[in-house]
Parts: structure tokens; sequence; C-alpha cells
């Protein structure tokens, strides 16, 4: 109820005498009952049921519902309950108790918006969502659990909240006091165009000098895919500036950086094999992602311990409305997952699982191919992943989460073949039947278990804190096992065995703790700030083994000792705009590592800066130096789980790097450019030593040094309209130099691709029919191989071949080039979503090679058997239809 | 979709794929001379050329018999090799016939062959370090059916010269007796040394087992001074032919192309090879060429086994 705003309404009613005789008319006890009503209401009512003599004008009254509860209690304290965080005072002057606005310091008063941005239908909060207000054009992102906080003048607000693809939600209220906000946005039915970049450009202040790219789940299931089966890992793939192996082997590599340099995140917890199938897929199943961000380049201080990219991915919290679900069938995986609440609008769960059914054609085909070769056995190989997470509302102000993961990968192969042979014994004057009989087995498992519990808690309007227990654990398990006998058939007796069995294992194991504070001083000032500590504990590796002869003995035990280190941190880093047009994000990491009686002390500073030069141009450059803890050690051309993750140590340094990048964006309103340079310096980073036993102990055969990478990248992208799209394009260097790889000279990166281009587009037929195709062309990677040979005489006069393959790395593979498409229909059924995704991999059938070998072979010249050698060129990955059902409730 | 049908697409689709030959247009290969030559101080200069060939040639090697191979002390021209032809148990090579190459002098190898670029090469035979003291401990026996297996610790004591860097192979040797029992008297045969090879899984940055025996090192870690190691030994004789004999040390101090060339060289033949796996660059100190041309000097000492 309004009354007219601007007139003073006095209410002057006569107490009873004696009341007012005796006492004051603060003092005199009241009750106030009333839910969800103004400041107006609730005032009247108290003046209507005790005849209080208030005075006030509507005017000064801020727009605030009040929900009270009051029993004889004096009427001072309920008036200081009404009236607390609003700018409105009270005194009894004579009979009455006027309301009056505090004076107005010189200074503008200003006042704070705070809450939470959340789905409307599920619940779930939404990251970096832009809250700006439209009168003043200020603004604020929501942070990595939908907070927010925005602080303005006083006065009129027309409060816009946008979110990609959610309808945008507009607030007009007057700002008198600080405000909370539970702003809850619905998503849009014409699913979003597949935006990588996911500012509101309307908020040019908020952009930062650093280079990161936003995704959600939408996004990715847009994306042609592998099998159908979206992929995170696999859309970074798509982005400038990253660049992958032959069909994702190898994993991802950011601006020249190595695959060990990503700090790749599942709720804020390190997972450290993001890959399935040596990169054929990721951990990452796309039902249980909510967002995703990575960032190449210029960190903010909060992120450390990686030198080249962060993938900071954040789960789903679960549905707090609704019971839903989905179930997905394709060709390689089956998925499903299922969410709702615990407590409604209190607590939600998510849980969704992954499994691959790769063993329903590795099985039949391995074991028609080994029976070709006489031998009885089968390959198989499978992977799986479980998500789950919990959350708990305690209060407006207090939320906890609980999230788990796990993901494995299981590989199996084993064979028995045997043969026999008979020969006449003169000793035994009879004829002898030997049999041979062969068995071999492998076993290779390996995954990633993650867990964390985090609590949000918000001081006041503006101090968001989160404070979270992590656990990671990474462990690779491999057994082998070779059985050979000689069997005397006639007698049924074996005249020899010869066992040999092994397994591997390595592990890293963390337990950490980490406090992060927002503070949302006001649009212009955000200080993020904290601390954590990491526990590690590495296996990096030991082999037991068993070979033996007739007799079983000890089982000997060769590789590494374990290693227990503790990483710690401290952060601080300030977001400010500077005017209206200029944006700044200055801060320091500082991490400390106590490993083996050494402490390393590293200090990381960080700074990014934007400038809108005009509405449509602006200019961003970045200045950051990372340092990393952690090395990788591949024994293998090609990423594979065996490698070993093995700590900074007394005698190997941690890896460090810098980073400095320039560029600019254009707005061309349909089209954006994006265009960046960049140069990043690393030092200590490790390898093993050329022909390195890779069993051995690692700190002594490992060789130290450094990389470069320099580059351009460019991203012209159109995210508006039924056609939308992007073309990324990079030009880019990255070498390195090992004191004991390559004879010590400088030699280009694996990775480094000169040109890499990729196109992506899709367009939108209708609301329920999207097409989409990616294209990527890239120069070949960089490899060795054996060019010539000559021999070697050894003094005993035997010759052995020694082979030169130039310098390291100084061939180079074809030009990689592929075309995937997909087709995407959604339609529903009473209470169902049903999407059916087709789709071709490597549409044209692009035979990318993943490396050569040079294969020797005996051939028949004029009956004479000769040797004849060859390159033969192995590829992966043919042309591959998906199709994907999915039923989404 | 029923599975033998899925199966059978994918059957199909990877029934087409994997691999083929390439033809790789690898313009990097031109035949070059390869030249292999170790030499010692007070010895003929040995040199053995033959010609590289490329990855894919799959033949035997081609050795030179008509090269012009020239020596020279700096610029000081000294003799021209001489051809040693190929015989059963030897290579064709080039020795020089009178003059033996010194200690502490810089030797320089030129190469010239009919369609080739002359190529060279230059190294020098470094001080020898002195070994100090040799000792055998130990020794234990084990009893295998036909065979004693001997293991025993080798301790070797040497004094590092107080030059920059200096490098070495450490190579051990098993004398060991034939002999026969004739009328119940042991008649000894014979007697021939085993060399001690070792494994790779002892490898580090530093040292690393030759894998043609021995170990090779640098003195990155002890430069300049008196320094130890100890090896322990195994060895097996059949005992009903053979005796344990001394065991006998050569200490090659080596110069720095020695030690790359050995050391890459090594590494490369214990490396599992393949596709997959990082290759091994050799070391080369051949201009226009390939190979090595590379002086040592050995030290010797032996020690007695005494079970």
């Amino acid at each position: 109820m309004k009354k007219s705003r601007g007139a003073i309404l006095s209410l002057s009613l006569v107490f009873l005498s004696a009341v007012a005789v005796a006492q004051s008319a603060l003092d005199v006890p009241v009750n106030l009952g009333v839910k969800e009503v103004s400041l107006e209401q609730a005032l009247l009512k108290l003046i209507q049921d005790y005849d209080v003599r208030l005075s006030f004008s509507n005017n000064i009254l801020p727009d605030i519902q009040i929900s009270a509860n009051f029993k004889k209690k004096p009427l001072r304290q309920v008036l200081d309950a009404l009236l607390e965080d609003t700018d409105i005072s009270y005194r009894e002057i004579g009979n009455q108790i006027v309301l009056y606005q505090k004076e107005r310091p010189d200074v503008e008063r200003k006042f704070t918006i705070s809450g939470f941005v959340e789905d409307a239908d599920t619940g779930e909060r939404l990251i970096a969502a832009s809250v700006y207000d439209r009168r003043l054009g200020k603004g604020v992102e929501t942070n990595e659990y939908g907070f927010f906080s925005l602080t303005l003048p006083q006065g009129d607000i027309q409060l816009s909240v946008n979110y990609l693809g959610y309808i945008p939600q507009e607030y007009n209220f007057k700002l008198n006091s600080d405000k909370r906000l539970q702003i809850e946005l619905n998503a849009s039915l014409l699913l979003p165009v597949v935006e990588i970049i996911a500012h509101d450009s309307i908020v040019s202040d908020l952009r930062s000098g650093h280079s990161s790219d936003y995704f959600n789940a939408e996004d990715i299931e847009q994306l042609p895919a592998l099998g159908g089966e979206p992929d995170l890992i696999r859309a970074t793939h798509l982005l400038p500036g990253v660049q992958t192996g032959t069909d994702g082997i190898g994993g991802i590599h950011v601006r020249g950086g190595n695959a060990e340099h990503n700090l790749i995140l599942i709720d804020g917890v390190p997972v450290y094999n993001a890959l399935h199938a040596a990169g054929l897929f990721s951990v990452f199943n796309t039902d249980a992602i909510r967002s995703a961000q990575l960032i190449k380049g210029g960190f903010s201080a909060r992120y450390g311990g990686r030198l080249s990219s962060v993938l900071d991915v954040h789960t789903k919290e679960g549905n707090l409305n609704r019971l839903s679900g989905t179930a997905e069938i394709g060709l390689l995986t089956a998925r499903a997952s299922l969410e709702g609440p615990l407590i409604k609008e209190k607590s939600s769960f998510f849980v969704s699982a992954r499994r691959s059914f790769l063993n329903w054609y590795t099985r039949p085909i391995s074991e028609d191919e080994k029976a070709k070769q006489g031998i009885k056995g089968k390959t198989l190989y499978d992977f799986f992943d479980v998500n789950a997470k919990v959350n708990y509302e305690f209060s407006p102000k207090d939320k906890v989460y609980l999230s788990y993961y796990q993901g494995n990968d299981h590989f199996d192969n084993d064979g028995f073949s045997s043969d026999s042979f008979t020969y006449y014994s003169n000793r035994w004057e009879d004829t002898v039947r030997i049999r041979y009989d062969s068995w071999y087995g492998e076993s290779l498992s390996w995954g990633n278990t993650v867990a964390a519990a985090r609590w949000n808690h918000i001081f006041g309007n503006k101090l968001f804190a989160n404070t979270t227990l992590t656990y990671s654990r990474f462990a690779t398990n491999i057994y082998y096992g070779e059985v050979d006998s000689l069997v005397w058939s006639n007698r049924d007796t074996t005249l020899q065995r010869v066992y040999d069995f092994g397994r591997f294992r390595s592990s890293i194991e963390d337990v950490g703790g980490r406090m992060d504070f927002d503070w949302l001083l006001s649009p212009s000032q955000t200080i993020r700030f904290g601390w954590g500590l990491t526990e590690h504990q590495f296996n990096p590796g030991a082999l037991t083994y068993n070979e033996i002869i007739e007799y079983i003995g000890p089982e000997d035990v060769q590789g590494n000792d374990p290693i227990n280190s503790t990483e710690s941190f401290a952060y601080l880093e300030s977001n400010m705009v500077l005017g209206s047009k200029f944006a700044l994000n200055i801060g320091v990491h500082a991490a400390r590592l106590k490993v083996q009686e050494k402490t390393y002390n590293l200090l990381q500073p960080r700074l990014s800066a934007y400038w809108s030069v005009g509405e449509r141009f602006g200019m961003k450059a970045a200045y950051g130096e990372m340092a990393q803890f952690l090395h990788l050690l591949s024994n293998s051309s090609i990423g594979l789980p065996t490698d070993l993750w093995v700590p900074a140590t007394a005698d190997v340094p941690p890896q460090q790097a810098w980073q400095a990048s320039t560029g600019f964006d254009y707005d061309f309103k349909v089209l954006e450019l994006s265009i960046e340079g960049y140069y990043k310096k690393m030092h200590n980073l490790l390898n093993y030593t050329e022909g390195a036993y890779f069993l051995n102990d690692w700190e002594e055969n490992v060789t130290s040094g450094q990389g470069r990478a320099y580059g351009i990248e460019m991203l012209l992208r159109k995210s508006k309209g039924n056609t939308t799209g992007w073309m990324a394009y990079t030009l880019s260097w990255s070498d390195r130099r090992f004191e004991l790889i390559n004879l010590g000279e400088r030699y280009p990166f694996k990775y480094d691709r000169r040109h890499d281009l990729k196109i992506v587009l899709q367009h939108a037929f209708s609301k329920w029919m999207r097409v989409s195709a990616s294209w990527i062309v890239s120069s070949g990677f960089a490899v060795s191989l054996p060019i010539a040979e000559y021999y070697y005489e050894k003094p005993n006069g035997n010759s052995v071949p020694v082979i030169d393959y130039g310098s390291k790395n100084q061939f180079r593979m074809p030009y990689y080039h592929r075309l995937d498409i997909s087709a995407n229909f959604n339609f529903k059924t009473r209470s169902f979503w049903h999407d059916v995704n087709i789709g071709f991999y490597n549409l044209y059938n692009r035979k990318n090679p993943l490396y050569y070998d040079l294969r020797t072979n005996f051939i028949n010249e004029n009956g004479e058997l000769k040797e004849k050698k060859e390159y033969v060129q192995v590829w992966l990955l043919p042309i591959l239809p998906s199709v994907n059902y999915a039923i989404k409730f | 979709m029923s599975r033998p049908l899925l199966t059978l697409v994918i059957i199909l689709l990877l029934a087409a794929a994997c691999e083929s030959p390439a033809d790789l247009n690898l313009n990097e290969f031109e035949t070059k001379l390869a030249v292999i030559s170790n030499f010692g101080p007070d010895q003929p200069v040995k040199v053995q050329i033959s010609k590289t060939q490329s990855a894919t040639t799959g033949t035997d090697p081609e050795y030179l018999e008509d090269a012009n191979v020239l020596l020279y002390r700096g610029n000081t021209f000294l003799e021209i090799l001489k051809l040693v032809p190929e015989s059963p148990t030897s290579k064709p090579y080039y020795v020089t016939e009178n003059f033996k190459p010194q200690i502490g002098e810089l030797y320089t190898l030129k190469v010239d062959a009919p369609g080739f670029e002359q190529v060279q090469a230059t190294s020098k035979i470094p001080t020898p370090a002195r070994i100090r003291g040799l000792g055998v401990s130990d020794v234990s026996v084990r009893e295998l059916p036909q065979e004693l297996a001997f293991a025993y610790k080798v301790s070797i004591i040497f004094e590092d010269p107080l030059e920059a860097s200096n490098y070495y192979h450490l190579n051990f040797y098993q004398q060991i007796w034939n002999y026969q029992v004739v009328e119940n008297d042991t008649i000894i045969t014979g007697n021939w040394l085993r060399k001690i090879a070792f494994s790779p899984e002892t490898d580090n940055n530093s040292l690393i087992a030759y894998f043609d025996g021995g170990v090779l090192f640098d003195d990155a870690s002890f430069n300049g001074k008196a320094v130890g190691y100890s090896f322990t030994l195994e060895t097996s004789i059949d005992p009903s032919k053979h005796l344990l004999g001394k065991m006998f040390t050569e200490l090659r101090t080596v110069s720095k192309e020695y030690y790359l060339f050995h050391n890459s060289l090594s590494r490369q033949q214990t490396s599992p090879g393949g596709p997959l796996s990082e290759p091994v660059i050799i070391y080369n100190n051949i201009e226009n060429g390939q190979g090595i041309f590379a002086g040592y000097s050995p030290s010797l000492d032996s020690a007695a086994i005494f079970r």
C-alpha cells in the first residue's frame, strides 16, 4: 500500500493520560506481528494498535519488506529492530516520536546490494552472471558460488541481471539501505548459442587483461564430438593457443607449455590425470559440469601451482526444487545423472555416472586377431567416472558442499599358446613328445579420486569466505606375468618352467585445505585473498618382480622411495576499475614448498589490465610469474598413465615461468575480433635424460632445462543469431633446451605447430534442430625419425648399428586436419525431453598419422632372403559415425 | 542398436584404418663418410671408414678401401694411413705405419674419398689418471648345476687430474684359466679374459654402464681428488673346465669426444627403441661426416681373488 509521496503525514493520537505521565512513550511494551509488509505498514500498525504518536515522512522510508514478531517488547526495542539497516533514526520530542533521516555526510551515501543469482528451475547458482545498474553502468559478476555484492550510491536503481542462455531480469527500486537479493533467472527456451566468452559486452568495466574462455555444459554438448561423447577437454582443442596431439592423444598444451603445466581443478581440487584412453576422452562427464573456465595467461593471483593454464571446472550442485535426471547412450559410452532436493530449498544432491563399453568391441576383435596367430586370449579396455555432490544451506549466509569424483581406466591383455614337437631319443629309446606352453598377461589400471568439503560463509554484505578441505589421489597399477614351460607329454612331466611376474605402482596423494575470501568493496574494487596448505605424498614408481627358474624366490624391488612434501601458499589480489575505462588486476601469489629439509619460497607477481579505448575497442595486457612444485616425467613420446608425477626436491628445483601478453578486442557488432600476442619463458623444466632407464632412481636420471614459447592468437567470432561460430588462428613457436638432451642444443618442442586454424560453425534451423561443424588444420608436430645409420665395430669384431636421428625433433609430421559434423534434434513428449545427436568424426577420413614406425621385413629376392625396411604410418581414428540418444526429465 | 550390429560397424571401420606404408621424403638424408677411431698413446692410430646409409636401406655396411686418410699434429702433416684389407676377423681399416700418438698433443684426421666431401676431426689423448689402489673383497661363491657363480667387490682408488673436466671409461676383465685333469694331474692349457658388463639398471647422469662392458663416468662430482669407487662383480665358471684367475682393471682417461660419443652410443644401444620411445641423439665430432675420432689413455692394474 502506497501513500502519496512528498506529503508530510503527521499523526497525533492521544495516549491515555495516566500512561503518558508515568513513563516515556519509548518504554511502552508493545506487540507486533507482521509478515512481509512494508516498513510503513508496520509503523502504521503500531500507531493503530497502541496510539503511538509516531511522526514521519513516508518519503524517507526505504522500500523494504518487514517480517517481525514481538511480544511485550518496549517500543524502543521494536523501533530499533525495524529501523536496523536503514538510514533512519528517531527522537522523542515532547509526546511525539519523530522519525528522521540521519544526517547525510558530505560524501555520497552508498549502500550494498548483495545476494546470489540462481537458476529458477534448479536452484543452481550461476557463475559469472553479470549484475549491473543500467543507470550508472556499474556492475559486477557473480563469483564461483553465484554470489555478488554491488555497492552503489543511494537512489533509483535499475538492476539488470544477465547470464548466457537465460532470460535477463530487471529490478527497479530505490536504494536507501543495504539490500539482500536472491535472484532467479529462467533459462531461455531456445538453447543458447555457443558462446566461448561469456562476458557481457555492456559491462566493459568488468573485462580484464587475462585470457580466459568460459564453457557451460550446453556449450560443450552443441559441438561435434568423438563418438557423440561431448567432452570438455576436446572443446578446449578448438580454442586458439591450445594444442594437442593426433586425435587428442597427449593431452592439451597451452601456449607452448607441457601437459603437466595445466592446473585442472574439479570444484577447486587438482586432478592429476584428466584423460581417459591417453586423451581420446577426458575425465569430465558433461552431465556433471556446471561451468568451466580456461585461463591461458595472466592468471589472477588466486591461482597457483602450474605454469601454463588453469581449467577451473565446477560441477553441478543439484536441483533444489525438483527431482530431475538424464540418461544417455551412445556408441561408446552410456551415462546417467540424477539430482534433486533432499530438503526443499535447503539441501540438494547430484549424482552422475558414466561407463564406456569399449570392451564390447575390443574383446571380439582381439579374440579374432589373436586366434589368427594361434593365441587364445583377449584385449580389454574400459573406463568409468562417478560424480556426486550434496549441499546444505544452514542459513542465507552459510552453505556447505560435499563433492566426490572417481574415475578409473582398466586395460587387460592376455594370451595363451601351445606348440609341440616330437623326436626320437636314443637315450630313452622312445619317441619323446615335448609340449611348449606359453602364457602372458598384462593388466594396467589408473584413476583419480577427488573429494572436497566446502563451507561458504558471508560476513556482512561484502565479504564472502570459502573454506575447503581437499583430497586428491592419482594412482597407476601395472601387473604383468609370463610363464613358459616345457612339458614331456608322454610322461606328463614338466621339464622346465620359467616365471616372470612383476607389478609397478606409482601414486600421488594430496590432503589439503584452503581459505579464500572475496571482499567486494565497491563495483570498482574487489579484493581477494586467501591461503592454503597441501601435504603431498609421492610414490614415484616401484617395480616388484620375480624372475624364477624352477623355484620361487623372494621378490626383488626396484624403484624409488616415497617422498613427502608440504606446499603452502597465500595470495592477495585487487580488481580495480580506474575511472570508467581502465580495469586493473594486480596481485601476488606467494608459495612455499618444504621437502627433504629444503624450503623453497617463491613470490609470483601478477598483473593484468584492460583499457576500453572506445565503445567497441579495448586493449589488454598481462604479466605473470608462475611456479610449479611438481614435474611430470614421461617415458614415452605420448603421454601415458605410466608417466611419473614427481615433486621438486632438494636437488630438483621447482619449475618457473613468466608470461607477458598484450592484445586488443574489437566489436564489429555482428562479429567480434580478439588478437593477442604472448611470450613465455620457462625454467627448471624437467625431463628424463636421453636414453634413461625409467625404472632407475628418477632423481639421478633427469635433466633440467628451459623452454620458450611465443606467438599470436586471433579469434573472430559471431555469437548472435541463428548462425554462430568462430574462427581461431594461432601462429606460434615453442622450443626446449636441456643439458642432457639433444647434446645440449635447443630443439623444437613436440607441439611446436607453426600454424593452427580452427573453424566452428553452428546453425539453428529451428528450436528443435541445430547443426554444427568444426574443422581443424594444424602444422604437423615435431618428431625425430631415424635418417641414416652406420656401424660401430666393437673390439671383438662384432658391429652394432648407430642410428642417426639428426637433431632432435627436426622432422615435421604432415599437416593435421579433420572435419567433424553433428546434428542435434530435441523434442518433448509429456514431461520428457529427448535429444538425438547424429554425427561424423573425421568426415573425410583423413589419415592423420599418430606416429611413423620403421619396420623391417624380409623378402625373397632371387632366392635370397633380404631385409627390407620401410616407414609405416600409423593412424588412429578413421571416419567414425556416432548416434547418441538422451532422455531428460 | 544391438551389440552384434555395433561390433560389425566398428570392425568395418577399423579394418580400413590403422596403418599403411608411408612415403616419407627424407630430404635430410645424404650419404656421408662415417669415421670411427679411438686412439691411445704409443699405439698405431686405426681408422675405419664406411658410408652412412639411409635408415630404410637395410643392406650391409659398405666400408671404404679407396680413401685417403691423413693424420696431422696441429697443422703439421704426420702420415698417410695405410689400408689393411678386410680379413676374417676384421673389416678393412687404415692404420699408421710409423707414427704413434702421444699424450697431450692435438691431432687432426682428414679423410678424402671419391664422391665425398672431405671430412675431418680433431682430438687429443688426455693425461692418464693414476690408479692408487685396487682390491677385491667380500668374495662369495654359489654352487649351481654345472657352474660356480662368484660375486666379489672390487674397490678402485685413483687420482683425478686437476683439469677442468675429466672423463673415464673403467673396464674390468676376469681372467679365466682353462685346465684339464690328466691322470690326476691338473694341466693348465691356457687363459683368457672375460669382459665384465654392467646392467643399465645402475645408470645415472654421471655414470652409465657401457653396452660393451665397463662403465663411463665423469668427474663432475669429484674434480681433482683421489676418488674411490666400489663395484660388485659377478661371474661364473664351469668348474670342470675352468679356474678363476685374477681380476684386471683398465681405467681409461678419455677425451670429452670419446665420452660423449660412447655415452650416447651406449644409451642408444640400451634404449627400448620403437616409435613411442624418445630417441637418443648420437654425438658426432666428424666435420661433414659421422662418427668419432677420439683419444684416450689407459692405466692398468690387477688384483688376485682369494676365496
